[in-house]
Parts: C-alpha cells; sequence; structure tokens
C-alpha cells in the first residue's frame, strides 16, 4: 500500500506543513498529483500538502445559551492543529465546517431536561442532516445528552445514582478505536478524562444495550462506575462512527500544566490523554482527503 | 389601585399620617431624619427605599467610622497598582500587560440559614454580578463555609443545602470553584457564614463604573423579571436578628436561575466591547432602590424613573415592592441614546428582556413616577452615600481577661507522652472534621471549566491563568480563623491577613492586594463592637505593614442568634475573612503543596514557637479555648514570602505548604495525601533549635512556617536564599519510601508511623459519613 510510505503525523509535521502550503501553486499541486506513484519526494511533498489542508480543517464549536466549556473545546481543537469555529444556535447553517462539537454546558438551563429544548435549536436540523451524511460530530457531555435527544444516538442520560454532581478524575477504557474520534488510541488503552456531572448515568432498555454491545458501538468504558452506568458506558457510537457522545470531557486534558494527574508517572496535571480524541479527528480528514490518491480510507492506516 | 398610591402630593397634603417605619426596620430617629432631609414626611416608596438603603447591610451604618481606616492607613506605594478602590461595586488591580482584575468577597449568611440551597446559590450569583459590573469577565469563584456544631442535626441541612447551592449556581455559569474554606464550630449553629469570592478579569480599556452619567441618556433595566421574591432581604434578614422565628423570614430569600445570569454576563460582555454602555450597576441588595440611587449618586446629574415600565413576573406588587424586590439576575445600566439600537440587538441577540424606565437627566435629584403620578423625590446621595453613621459604644468585655489568663498553659492541658498516646492523640486529630480532607465538598464543585485552573483545592491558594500567550496568572487565598480571633480580635484579624498572604506567596505568587468579609455578632452590644473595631484596626494596620491595600470587601453584623454561655456572648466566633490576591508571571512555575516525588528534602522555613493557645489541638482532644493566639511577625512573614517567591521563580523549590491549622502534625499529611507519597522525618533538632517538647513541634500554630521540598542537589540554592533573606530554616526529612520499609507511611522518627492510604481514605470518609 502506498500508505507505508507515508511519514507519521506529528505536530512538527503540521507546522512544517503549513511552511510547505504556503510555497506551493496550484500548477505544481497538479503535477505532484499526476506524478502521485513516481517517487516517494513526492508522495511527502503532497502528503505535507494534504496535512496542511488538514491543518485548515473547520471544527465548528455550538453554543447555546448555556453552553460553558466552548472555549476549552476550541482551545482543544487548536492544540491538536485545527481550527475551532463558532457556530450559533440561531444560526441555520453550519458553515463550511468538516466536523460539529457539541460542548458542555447546562443548554436552555437543562430546566426540562438535559438537552431536551437544545433539540429544536434551528442548527441542529443541519448537525443531525450532516451527521446522518456522515460529517463527524461530538458530543461531551450535555453535548452527549443532546445528541440521545436527538436520537442521533440511542440510550439517555439521567441522574447520578447517587443523587450529586460529582467532580472528579476518571479513568476509562477506550473500547473502540475504529470511530472518527478514537483512532488515535490504542485498543483497551487506559485514559484519564475529568468528569463533572449531575446527569452522566447512561441508561437503556436491554435491547438497546445488547444491540450497541454487539456491533462494538461502546467506545468508552469507566474503570470503576462512578453514577450507576449501565455497563460502565461512559460513551458510545452510532452505526456509521461518525457520531460519537461520551459524558467525561476530553478537553479539559489537552495541556500539560492543565491537565489530569498521572499516579503512575507522578506527573502533576500533565496527562493530556484528551488530545488524541481532537488530533483523531484531523488525522480522519487528512486520510478522507488523500483517498482520491491512494485508495487508502482511515480505517485501514494507522497513525 | 393606582389611586392609592402614595404620591409626593399626598405626603405633603397628609403630614401626620403614621407610617410603619419600625416593622421596616428604621429606628425612630433614622425616620425623623429622613422626615427633616425631604422637609415633610416619606411617601411609602421613599421610606422603603431608605428604610433599605440605610439598613445595616446596605449601608454599613455601624462600622463605616471605623471602615475608613483602611483609606487612612493607605500610603503611596500601595496604592500604585489600585486602579479602582473601596466604594465601587469590586476593587481594580492593575496585573501588568494591560491586564487588571477585580475582586471581592460578599457574605450570605442570614439567608443561608434560612434557605441553604438557594441562600448560598445567590450569594454566588450576586457576587458573581459585582464583578461583571465593573467590565470584567468572571473567571473563577471560591467559597468560605463555617457551620455549627459537626454533630449537630441542623448541621446536615444546612451543610447540604448550601453545598448544593454554591455548586449548582457556580457550575451552571461554567466558574471553576478554586478553593475556600471549611470550619465546624458551634458558635456558628444559628449563624452559619456563606461567603462567596468571585475574580473577574478585564483589559484596562474595559473598566466601566457605576455612575449613570450624560444627561438624556437611557436607563434600561435587564435580565430576569421582577418578582416578589426577597423583598427586604437587606433591611430584614441581613441587618437583624432571628428573634422572631424563621418562618415568617423565607419569602425574603431570594430564588435564584444562574441559567439567566449565565446569558446576562455573556451578553454584558458582549455590550462592553461593543461599547454600548456609559454606566453599570447590577441589582442586589436593596433591588431597584439601591441601583437607581447609586447610579444616581455616583454620576453626574439627576435621574428620572418611570416605574410601571418595570416588567414584572407578578403584576399585583405595589410600587413600594417594585423597589425593594430583591429578584436576582437584573442588572441596570445608563446607555447613551445613538447606542440604544446597538444596545437593544445585542439583548436581543441574547432573548434578554430590557425595559427602557428612564432617563439621565440634570434636575440632582432622583424622581420616580408610577402611572404618572410622582411617588419619590429625593437626593440621591442622602440614600446612597450620606447615609447615617454611628459612633457605637465598644467596650473591652470582661470575660475576655477570663478567655486570655486561661492558657494551655496555666490550665495544665496533658500532652501526650508515651508513643500509645501519642499515636491515639495523632489518629484524633486526623479524624477531627475541621482538619479532614474537603474533597467530599470540593467534588461536587467544577474546577476544570474554562480551562485555566493551575491550582485549587487542596492547594494553598487558587492559581488561575489569565493569558495564555506569556502564562500570566494570579493566586488567590483567604483566611480565617474564629478561635484566635475570640481570644483577640486585633491579632486574630492580622493572623488572617498573614496567612491568606503566606498561602499566596508559597504558590510563588507577589501578593498585590486584599478583599475582606467582616462577620461578626450584634453591633450594639458593647463587647462586639469591641471585637470589630479592633478587628478592623488590626487589619488596617497589617495591610500597611505588608503594603498590600484593601480593594473593597463587605461586612456582615448581627450574626448573634443563640443564648449566652458563661457570661462570653452568644456571638458568632468574630470572623474577619481575608483575602489575598497575588501575580504570578508564569503560573507554569507555580508551587504546588504535596509532596510530588520520592527523595526529596522537607525544610521547614521559620521558627516553631510553644504555641498551642487557640490551636486545632487544644480544642479536638481538649475541647479548650483560652490564653493568647500565636504573634504575628510581618517582618519575617515579608521575608519569607520572598524566599518563595525568588525559589519558585527560579524553579528549585517542587513544592510548598504553609503550616496553619493542625499546625506541623497536618501539614506533614496534607503534603502526604496529595499524591500519596509518605515521608521520614526527625525532629529532634527542631526540638532543640526552638527549645520546644513533642507536642508543640507536632501541633504549635506559630504563624511563619512553611515546609518547602527541593531536590537534595538544589538543597544549597534554598539555603543561600534563606540566610541572604534572614529566615531561619532546618531540614527535617525526605520525601518518600525509605528502602527497607514495606509500606508507604508518614514516619515520625521516635513518635509514630502511620500508613498514607488508609490514613488518607480515613480523612476523606470524614464528611460523607457525617453528611450523607
Amino acid at each position: 500500500m502506498a500508505s507505508q510510505d507515508l511519514p507519521p503525523l506529528t505536530s512538527d509535521r503540521l507546522v512544517s506543513a503549513y511552511n510547505t502550503l504556503l510555497e506551493f501553486d496550484k500548477r505544481e499541486l497538479d503535477t505532484l498529483k499526476s506524478e502521485f506513484d513516481s517517487t516517494s519526494v513526492v508522495k511527502t511533498r503532497l502528503f505535507d500538502y494534504t496535512i496542511a489542508q488538514a491543518a485548515c480543517v473547520r471544527v465548528g464549536i455550538v453554543v447555546f445559551p448555556g453552553t460553558l466549556d466552548d472555549q476549552d473545546a476550541a482551545r482543544a481543537v487548536r492544540l491538536s492543529g485545527a481550527n475551532p469555529i463558532p457556530l450559533w444556535h440561531a444560526d441555520s447553517s453550519l458553515g463550511n465546517v468538516d466536523a460539529v462539537i457539541l460542548p458542555g454546558g447546562f443548554s436552555y438551563g437543562d430546566y426540562l431536561r438535559c438537552g431536551a429544548i437544545s433539540r429544536f435549536a434551528p442548527i441542529m436540523e443541519k448537525v443531525v442532516d450532516a451527521a446522518r451524511a456522515g460529517m463527524p460530530v461530538l458530543g461531551i457531555c450535555n453535548g452527549f445528552q443532546i445528541l440521545t435527544e436527538t436520537h442521533l444516538l440511542p440510550g439517555a442520560l439521567s441522574r447520578n445514582s447517587h443523587q450529586k454532581f460529582i467532580c472528579k478524575e476518571q479513568t476509562l477504557s477506550v473500547v473502540n478505536t475504529e470511530t472518527s474520534w478514537t483512532s488515535d488510541f490504542e485498543e483497551q488503552q487506559i485514559v484519564t478524562f475529568p468528569l463533572k456531572n449531575g446527569e452522566g448515568r447512561f441508561v437503556a432498555d436491554e435491547k438497546t444495550i445488547n444491540r450497541l454491545e454487539a456491533e462494538g458501538r461502546v467506545v468508552f468504558r469507566y474503570t470503576d462506575n462512578p453514577n450507576g452506568s449501565i455497563a460502565n458506558i461512559a460513551g458510545i457510537t452510532n452505526e456509521k462512527g461518525n457520531v460519537v457522545g461520551l459524558m467525561p470531557h476530553p478537553e479539559h486534558a489537552v495541556e500539560a500544566g492543565f491537565g489530569t494527574d498521572d499516579r503512575q508517572s507522578n506527573s502533576f496535571k500533565q496527562g493530556i490523554d484528551g488530545l488524541n480524541i481532537f488530533k483523531s479527528l484531523v488525522a480522519k480528514v487528512i486520510y478522507d482527503d488523500l483517498a482520491p490518491f491512494t485508495g487508502v480510507t482511515s480505517g485501514s492506516v494507522e497513525v | 389601585m393606582t389611586n392609592l398610591v402614595d404620591t409626593v402630593e399626598r405626603a405633603l397634603n397628609t403630614p401626620d399620617r403614621e407610617q410603619a417605619y419600625a416593622q421596616l426596620g428604621l429606628q425612630e430617629q433614622e425616620y425623623r431624619q429622613i422626615c427633616n432631609i425631604l422637609g415633610r414626611r416619606p411617601t411609602d416608596a421613599e421610606l422603603a427605599m431608605y428604610s433599605v438603603m440605610w439598613s445595616e447591610h446596605c449601608s454599613y451604618k455601624s462600622s463605616k467610622m471605623h471602615l475608613r481606616k483602611f483609606g487612612v492607613n493607605m500610603t503611596e506605594n500601595m496604592r500604585k497598582s489600585l486602579m479602582v478602590g473601596m466604594g465601587e461595586n469590586a476593587g481594580v488591580v492593575d496585573i501588568g500587560d494591560g491586564w487588571a482584575v477585580t475582586f471581592k468577597i460578599e457574605s450570605h449568611n442570614h439567608p443561608s440559614f434560612v434557605e441553604p440551597f438557594q441562600g448560598a446559590a445567590t450569594g454566588i450569583g450576586g457576587i458573581v454580578r459585582d464583578i461583571m459590573a465593573m467590565g470584567a469577565r468572571p473567571v473563577a469563584v471560591m467559597d468560605q463555609l463555617r457551620f455549627g456544631d459537626v454533630d449537630n442535626e441542623d448541621t446536615k441541612r444546612v451543610v447540604n443545602g448550601a453545598v448544593a447551592g454554591i455548586g449548582h449556581y457556580g457550575n451552571c455559569l461554567g466558574l471553576p470553584n478554586i478553593g475556600g474554606e471549611l470550619e465546624f464550630d458551634k458558635s456558628y449553629q444559628g449563624n452559619p457564614l456563606v461567603n462567596a469570592l468571585c475574580l473577574g478579569v478585564l483589559r484596562h480599556e474595559d473598566l466601566h463604573l457605576s455612575g449613570a452619567t450624560g444627561h438624556g441618556n437611557q436607563i434600561v433595566l435587564f435580565g430576569a423579571r421582577t418578582g416578589g421574591d426577597g423583598i427586604g432581604g437587606a433591611s430584614i434578614l441581613a441587618s437583624d436578628t432571628f428573634s422572631d422565628g424563621e418562618e415568617t423570614k423565607r419569602p425574603s430569600v431570594q430564588v435564584g436561575d444562574p441559567f439567566m445570569e449565565k446569558i446576562l454576563i455573556e451578553c454584558c460582555l458582549e455590550m462592553f466591547s461593543a461599547g454600548v454602555i456609559a454606566g453599570i450597576q447590577d441589582l442586589g441588595a436593596a433591588g431597584i432602590s439601591c441601583a437607581t440611587s447609586e447610579m444616581a449618586a455616583m454620576g453626574d446629574g439627576g435621574m428620572h424613573v418611570n416605574l410601571e415600565r418595570v416588567l414584572l413576573r407578578d403584576s399585583s406588587l405595589t410600587p413600594e415592592q417594585i423597589l425593594m424586590s430583591e429578584s436576582q439576575e437584573r442588572m441596570m445600566a445608563a446607555v447613551p441614546t445613538h447606542k440604544l439600537a446597538e444596545f437593544m440587538a445585542i439583548a436581543d441577540r441574547w432573548d434578554v428582556e430590557t425595559a427602557i424606565i428612564g432617563q439621565v437627566n440634570g434636575s440632582g435629584r432622583l424622581t420616580i413616577d408610577y402611572h404618572g403620578q410622582q411617588i419619590v423625590n429625593i437626593d440621591p446621595r442622602t440614600a446612597a452615600i450620606a447615609s447615617p453613621v454611628y459612633d457605637r459604644p465598644y467596650k473591652r468585655p470582661l470575660w475576655q481577661d477570663y478567655l486570655n489568663s486561661h492558657s494551655v498553659q496555666i490550665d495544665a492541658l496533658k500532652r501526650p507522652t508515651t508513643p500509645q498516646e501519642m499515636l491515639e492523640t495523632a489518629m484524633k486529630m486526623l479524624q477531627w472534621p475541621n482538619l479532614a480532607s474537603k474533597k467530599w465538598v470540593t467534588d461536587q464543585y467544577d474546577r476544570y471549566v474554562q480551562g485555566n485552573t493551575v491550582l485549587s483545592m487542596p492547594d494553598d491558594a487558587g492559581v488561575v491563568r489569565i493569558d495564555e500567550s506569556t502564562g500570566l496568572g494570579v493566586a488567590i487565598s483567604t483566611d480565617s480563623n474564629g478561635r484566635f480571633t475570640k481570644l483577640d480580635p486585633r491579632e486574630g484579624a492580622r493572623l488572617a491577613l498573614a496567612e491568606a498572604y503566606l498561602n499566596v506567596a508559597t504558590t510563588g505568587a507577589k501578593p498585590l492586594a486584599v478583599t475582606d468579609c467582616l462577620n461578626f455578632g450584634n453591633p450594639e452590644q458593647t463587647d462586639t463592637m469591641w471585637q470589630l473595631v479592633e478587628a478592623i484596626e488590626g487589619l488596617a494596620d497589617g495591610c500597611r505593614e505588608l503594603e498590600i491595600p484593601v480593594t473593597g470587601g463587605n461586612v456582615s453584623l448581627y450574626n448573634s442568634t443563640g443564648s449566652a454561655e458563661n457570661g462570653v456572648n452568644s456571638s458568632i466566633n468574630p470572623t474577619p475573612v481575608v483575602g489575598v490576591l497575588g501575580v504570578i508571571e508564569n503560573v507554569a512555575k507555580a508551587l504546588p503543596s504535596g509532596f510530588l516525588n520520592s527523595g526529596h528534602l522537607i525544610f521547614q522555613l521559620g521558627n516553631t514557637l510553644p504555641e498551642l493557645d487557640g490551636s486545632v489541638w487544644a480544642d479536638c482532644v481538649h475541647g479548650h479555648l483560652g490564653g493568647m493566639p500565636p504573634i504575628v511577625d510581618y517582618d519575617m512573614i515579608k521575608r519569607i514570602g520572598n524566599v518563595l517567591m525568588d525559589g519558585a521563580r527560579l524553579g528549585f523549590i517542587k513544592s510548598a505548604h504553609d503550616i496553619s491549622d493542625g499546625g506541623f502534625f497536618q501539614a506533614l499529611f496534607e503534603c502526604a495525601f496529595r499524591r500519596q507519597i509518605g515521608c521520614r522525618v526527625k525532629l529532634d533538632a527542631l526540638k532543640r533549635r526552638d527549645n520546644i517538647d513533642d507536642t508543640e513541634a507536632l501541633f504549635s500554630e506559630s504563624v511563619g512556617r512553611v515546609l518547602v521540598m527541593v531536590d537534595p542537589s538544589d538543597e544549597k540554592f534554598l539555603t543561600v536564599l534563606c540566610v541572604q533573606y534572614n529566615v531561619p530554616y532546618i531540614i527535617l526529612g525526605t520525601t518518600g519510601k525509605h528502602v527497607d520499609e514495606p509500606e508507604n507511611t508518614v514516619f515520625v522518627e521516635g513518635l509514630f508511623e502511620i500508613n498514607v492510604d488508609n490514613a488518607k481514605n480515613m480523612s476523606e470518609d470524614i464528611l460523607p459519613n457525617k453528611f450523607e
């Protein structure tokens, strides 16, 4: 496969790719494409170009009234090399974004039921259509609740079994690394994300749970169940793997000094496991962009 | 209905009508003073306004003349970084690079006893709006909580309600909670203290003040609608003791809607940056009465208001109730007419309701009409600024001598001597609720949101990043020790300041400014008044010595429900909560408070004196309060602060933890709990140097001591710094396990050895076991 010759994706690579992009002109690009299979130098140049395009990936971050973690999600997107694009709940266009994040918070105060009002926001109609067409969508915490209310994901999030808001560092096992948002993890990898919610207990009827399990659609499981979620489920995906919802907050573990503690390595707030979520998305877009030349899709490439 | 309204005209025509001023909390002489100011009897609406504006809560009438000392004591040097001082909604401090921060503590004590959840929640809401009103984005909160006896049945109600209320409101606003205080003492049984601090950030050019300036500017009330909640909260709840039973007072507690407040924050920030606001004021205590009279008084002219334009949640409210309502989540702005359309467009975008209720004019008067009839016509300064000032009598009480004479030494409290007794004492201290892990509380608060939290509970101070590109940040810590302050109010306030100062310095930040929340009993009692005056003077002097200004704060009086005991008055332990804010150039260098790794040397900076009076040990083991509190040496505090700041900046101090409640013993365990890393220490050299015994070495609460951890290869750097600043230091041991030890323990040679993991679990179980 051509992909074997491709260099690994690193943040240094992204920086050099930016510079490469500035040097390109369209004529050169067409030449490169036509010569794609001839030399590895060309492949590298073309790959740099594609990374640079990915660095221009536009990730929409929807702000509802009462959304709280939008700036954190934007920072996470920035740190993964992509561009955060703010989207307003009342907008009726996604403005050319490549992916959408529904961040955490208490949209509309969560007064009726978490996420129950947000699903009717004008922008959600567009998000649902795009998700059904395969656009990567990530719902974090309140965003996950909104995804279940829109039925992009099954099940529901109810009051924690201990009836309290809880804020803690939570360890999770990554169960599915095939989704648009988890390809950068290793299977069964144990990661730490902050968890903070009052209504994070995942529930669904037995049939739904069985189906999720049978189809491998559980993405994250709690290693120690903090809220009574069925089958320790912390996050799930849809049939296509492009829509992921999870209760813990990967966007709060993306920057050393502001991340999680890691007992094993004795690091102090250095834990940035969450960054892989956002890097996975960038890699997904890169490989999808490469696909016309290489025949390689993100599912079959190790980054 | 409107025909019955008491107008200015009617007041002139019926000078002798009896008015129920006492029910509104006004004294007879205050009522007569209002009549003198107006040259007639007040209308019902004016009476309502004066009653709330002249309440203790709003007017500071008992404390005002003493609070002036903060200003009198201010030197040019202290004023340097102060952009806005006392008197505005909150003080503003320049932290460099064009950034400024604003911070303030407020009390919501009385409402939090009546209805803990809503009382505490709206306490957060109120202080956040104060910070917003300065043009700042709120970026963090802290809470200072004091409750009654941990085993009293009612304590559980108040603790659960208050903690859930603070969590609910703060979490829904997206504000990280970065620290606070938690204490249990029976003196707070009928008077829990729920104080809340908010920190805000702004660019210098975004500073907004509350004056209603600019003739012709429109006065817009926006946010939530006005309802019947919290009527008379300031005058009735916060300014009196609970003598008539609490049932009747519940309607005086406001109900909060954090979602509305979050919208209001974003909406206001957008308005600030669009430059559509000439002056802004939040609506807190005394509602529209306060906002209109303060905005008019701080402005350059007068103001006219048409009260019927206020949007109501309850159409049956009388004009007096509309003026007094303390409905939450409301703001009032003065908007230039040519900016009005833009202002309204921003409000619409956020679905915030607005009502243009009046205009700024040149009359010098505050006039309010209700359906075309004038119901208020006053000089706004007489309500907002020139309120009564009382020189209340104060006297050192006789029981103070009794308390001071009963020291730990005189009362010959038994000290542990055998290893068995030492272990028993240690276990008792570890299980003492005031020393227990506060995790159960802080786990109910979001500390991650906004992604800028560097340090939070259980570190000595909260540290947040302000500028993502440079790493510039601030540290905040608050402190108060009611037991020390009871023993000596002046020294108690000075001790609180010293503690908060040192906590901030312990992170490596440079202390810059002070806010305070003075929680005291009934000022009409001479002994309480004496405590208040002593504490204010002590704090003002301390600020001058440390060269950091008080930028603003709050006074909460009448915390004095309960019955007297042994002639010692029934008020709460006097509790002056002092908050210190510091600046740190690069938050990446901020020092956390626990052992970070094995093999670090443990230094103690500062001397341990035989100071057990008022200590947690005396309370926990003997139920004793007597003697004199520790002595503060501010010069030493400053010098230790310099060692910490330099050491952090140069990067060789790995972590540091201030020694306070529970003494060296507690500090050592807190360090060990942080990352479950034990230590081996030896106290012999310390005991010899400071001429103290085991009990004193472990449990004395001498102020001005810090544990500092360094890598052995950096030992010489720290000792050189200590010599340079003339700070006493001693190496007490090392962190981590000894090679031949099987367990992870805190090992104090010759005294005890305790398993860290077990002790930590025990400590974390105490609060849930009491309150779940």
